[in-house]
C-alpha cells in the first residue's frame, strides 16, 4: 500500500462520482479549447487571408470602394463584381515610383447553390498567371507551367479536384491545380487565365449567370500592387489613386484592420464568454474536490491518527484532485478538436465566420497549450481543497456523526 | 508511559457558552495497564482518549510520552511518534470503503518503514480471527468483524499502546465479549490499553478502572 495506489483506489471504488467529476471536466475542457480553436481560428483566418493575398495595396474602382468598405466585403468578391476600372490603369499604377510589381484581377458573378464547393458558393476570377503574385505562391503542389486556356486553379473548398473538369455556366474548365486553405473566400473560388476569360465574353450571346451583361471589354475589377522595399505604402497609394483616375486604393493592413473591427464586437462576446467559463470552471472545479474533501473527513481523520502527516494528506488530495482533472481535461480537448473539426462546416455557415483551423503539429501544440494553461489556471481549485483537508482536525472528524 | 499533567480542554462555541470537556486531569498510565475509563456520555472521555493520544491540543496542561512533552513537536513528528506508539480504535466507523479488509489493515504501514506490509497484515488478521474476509470490503461486514478489522490495523505495527473508544458499541453481547476478549489477549501480550467506555459492565477487564463526569477524573 501507498499513496498512488491508495488514490488509485480512491478514484476506482468511487466510479460514480469520478465518472462525474471527469465528465465534468471533460465538458469543461472541451468547451474551452473549441472555442480557443474558433477565436483562434477567426484571427488566423483573417491573418493568414491577408498574408496569402501578398500585395501591400489592391486598387479597386472608386464606385466600389465606398460601398464594399462599408459593408467589409472588399474581399469577398460580392461588390468588386459589380464595377470595373479600364484595362489601362494596370499600366498608369504599374509606372508609378515604388510599385514593384502589379497584378490584375478580373471577378465575375458568383452563382449560388453550386454543386462545386461545400459551402455552395464559387467566386470565378480571371488572373494574368504571369504577372500574378498572390495566387499561385498557395499552390498546395506547385504547378511545372502556368494555368492556359480554360484552365484553372480553384480554391480549396472546391470540390473538383485537379485533373477532374468542371463545367461551370456553360464554360468547361479542367482543374490543374489546388490552393491552400486560406480561412477566407479565396477557398471557394477558382481562377482561370485572361485568355479563357476573354473567349467566354466573346461567347456572351449564350445566356450567362457569372458575366454580367454592362461588364465592358477589357476592364479590371481590382489590381494587385506590391510596393518596393523602402517605399512609403501610403504615399505609393495616394500617387496610384492620382495616376489611374477613378479609383481607391486599400491598404491591406488597413483591410485587416476594418475586418477586425467588424468582427470585434463577435470576438469580443466570444472572448468574454471564454473568461466566465474559464472562472466557473475554476471555481466550480474547487467546489466539487472541496465537497470530495468534505465526504471524506473521517477517512482523513482517520490516516492523520494511524501516522499520515499533514503533508501526506495534501499530496493524498492534490494527486486524486490532479489525475481526475487531467483525466477530464485530456479527454476533454481531444472531444473539443473532433468537435470543432467535424462541426467546421456547420460553424461556418451557421455563425457566418470563416476559421482556419490548425495543422495537426499546430493542433496538437495548442491541445498542450491549453492543457498546460488550464493546470496553471486550476491550480488554485486543485491546491485549496488539498491544503483544507491537511489542515482537518482529526479529533474532531473521530468523535461526531459526520 | 502516558502522562497527562493538568490538562484542561476547551470548547469554544460559536454564540453558546464554552464547554469544558477535559477540566484539570492529571494521570498516569503505566507499561502494561489495562486502565478503562468510565462515565456518561457526554462527560468528556472521547476529548481526554483524543488528548492522551495526542490527536487533540489540549487547552492547557502538558501530554507526555514516553517522557516527551508531545505539543512541542512539530506535526512530522507528532504523525510520526503516533505510528510508532499508538494504535487506535475509533468510536465511529473508520474503515475507508474503497479498499478491502487487508488493504485497510495495511494503512498504517504505508506510514512505518518496516518491511512485510502484507504478511504483518494477514498475521492481524489471523489474530483477530478475520483471515476469511482478508478481501471482503468493509460494507460487507458485520458490526463485529468491522470491530475486528479496526483492531487487526489498530495492532498491524505492534504498537506499545492501545487507545480504544468505545469497542464495543453497537454490539451484541456476545460479539462484545469476543472483542473484550481479543483486548484482553492483546493487553496480555504486553500492550497498554486505555478504554473509554459508557458501559460499567467493561470495568472487569481491566486492570484499573477511572471514573469520569463533569470532564473531572475520579479514582
Amino acid at each position: 500500500m501507498n499513496l498512488l495506489r491508495l488514490v488509485s483506489r480512491s478514484i476506482t471504488g468511487r466510479k460514480l462520482r469520478s465518472a462525474l467529476i471527469v465528465l465534468f471536466i471533460t465538458l469543461l475542457a472541451g468547451l474551452m479549447l473549441s472555442s480557443t480553436l474558433v477565436l483562434r481560428g477567426m484571427m488566423s483566418g483573417l491573418q493568414t487571408g491577408m498574408e496569402r493575398l501578398g500585395a501591400d495595396i489592391i486598387m479597386v474602382p472608386i464606385r466600389g470602394w465606398e460601398p464594399a468598405l462599408a459593408k467589409g466585403a472588399l474581399l469577398t468578391s460580392d461588390l468588386v463584381a459589380s464595377f470595373w476600372m479600364p484595362g489601362d490603369n494596370l499600366e498608369k499604377v504599374a509606372g508609378v515610383d515604388g510599385v514593384e510589381q502589379v497584378s490584375p484581377q478580373l471577378c465575375f458573378h458568383p452563382p449560388r447553390n453550386t454543386p462545386f464547393s461545400s459551402t455552395g458558393l464559387l467566386y470565378p476570377v480571371a488572373f494574368d498567371p504571369k504577372a500574378d503574385f498572390t495566387i499561385q505562391p498557395w499552390l498546395a503542389k506547385k504547378l511545372d507551367r502556368s494555368p492556359g486556356f480554360r484552365e484553372a486553379i480553384s480554391g480549396n473548398l472546391v470540390t473538383v479536384p485537379p485533373g477532374a473538369s468542371m463545367t461551370l455556366d456553360g464554360y468547361q474548365f479542367d482543374v490543374v491545380g489546388k490552393l491552400l486553405p486560406t480561412g477566407m473566400w479565396l477557398d471557394e473560388a477558382i481562377f482561370f487565365s485572361f485568355e479563357t476569360a476573354e473567349a467566354m465574353m466573346r461567347e456572351r450571346e449564350i445566356s450567362s449567370i457569372i458575366i454580367p451583361p454592362d461588364m465592358p471589354a477589357n476592364s479590371l475589377s481590382v489590381i494587385m500592387v506590391k510596393v518596393k522595399p523602402g517605399y512609403s505604402i501610403e504615399t505609393v497609394a495616394m500617387e496610384s489613386m492620382m495616376a489611374a483616375p477613378g479609383t481607391g486604393a486599400i491598404r491591406c493592413a488597413q483591410t485587416y484592420r476594418i475586418l477586425y473591427a467588424q468582427r470585434a464586437g463577435l470576438l469580443k462576446t466570444l472572448f468574454a464568454s471564454l473568461g466566465i467559463v474559464w472562472v466557473l470552471a475554476i471555481m466550480l472545479t474547487g467546489l466539487i474536490f472541496s465537497l470530495m474533501v468534505t465526504e471524506r473527513q473521517r477517512e482523513i481523520g482517520m490516516l492523520r491518527a494511524v501516522g499520515a502527516s499533514r503533508n501526506f494528506i495534501f499530496r493524498m488530495f492534490l494527486t486524486e484532485s490532479s489525475c481526475l482533472g487531467m483525466g477530464g481535461a485530456i479527454i476533454g480537448v481531444i472531444l473539443g478538436a473532433i468537435i470543432v473539426y467535424a462541426t467546421k462546416s456547420w460553424l461556418t455557415s451557421t455563425l457566418g465566420i470563416e476559421f482556419l483551423v490548425p495543422s495537426l503539429p499546430g493542433l496538437l501544440a495548442l491541445m498542450v497549450i491549453v492543457l498546460v494553461a488550464a493546470l496553471i489556471v486550476s491550480l488554485p481549485a486543485l491546491l485549496y481543497p488539498a491544503i483544507r483537508a491537511s489542515r482537518i482536525d482529526p479529533a474532531e472528524t473521530l468523535v461526531k456523526e459526520i | 508511559m502516558l502522562e497527562l499533567q493538568n490538562v484542561t480542554k476547551v470548547f469554544e462555541l460559536k454564540r453558546r457558552p464554552s464547554v469544558i470537556a477535559v477540566d484539570d486531569v492529571s494521570l498516569k498510565v503505566s507499561p502494561g495497564e489495562f486502565l478503562v475509563v468510565t462515565g456518561r456520555s457526554g462527560c468528556g472521555k472521547t476529548s481526554l482518549l483524543n488528548i492522551i493520544a495526542g490527536l487533540a491540543r489540549p487547552t492547557s496542561g502538558k501530554v507526555f510520552i514516553d517522557g516527551m512533552d508531545i505539543w512541542s513537536l512539530d506535526d512530522r513528528q507528532l504523525s510520526a511518534l503516533r505510528k510508532e506508539k499508538i494504535g487506535f480504535m475509533f468510536q465511529v466507523p473508520s474503515l475507508i470503503p474503497v479498499l478491502n479488509v487487508v488493504e485497510n489493515v495495511m494503512v498504517p504501514t504505508m506510514f512505518s518503514s518496516r518491511l512485510n506490509a502484507y504478511d504483518r497484515a494477514k498475521k492481524a488478521l489471523a489474530d483477530v480471527g478475520l483471515s476469511h474476509k482478508m478481501e471482503s470490503f468493509p460494507r460487507q461486514l458485520s458490526g463485529g468483524e468491522e470491530k475486528r478489522a479496526i483492531i487487526a490495523r489498530a495492532i498491524v505495527d505492534e504498537p506499545p499502546s492501545l487507545v480504544a473508544d468505545e469497542p464495543t458499541a453497537n454490539l451484541d453481547e456476545l460479539t462484545e465479549k469476543e472483542i473484550m476478549a481479543l483486548l484482553l489477549r492483546i493487553h496480555q501480550a504486553g500492550t497498554t490499553i486505555v478504554m473509554v467506555t459508557h458501559h460499567p459492565g467493561l470495568i472487569g477487564y481491566g486492570t484499573r478502572h477511572l471514573s469520569m463526569s463533569d470532564g473531572k477524573l475520579t479514582e
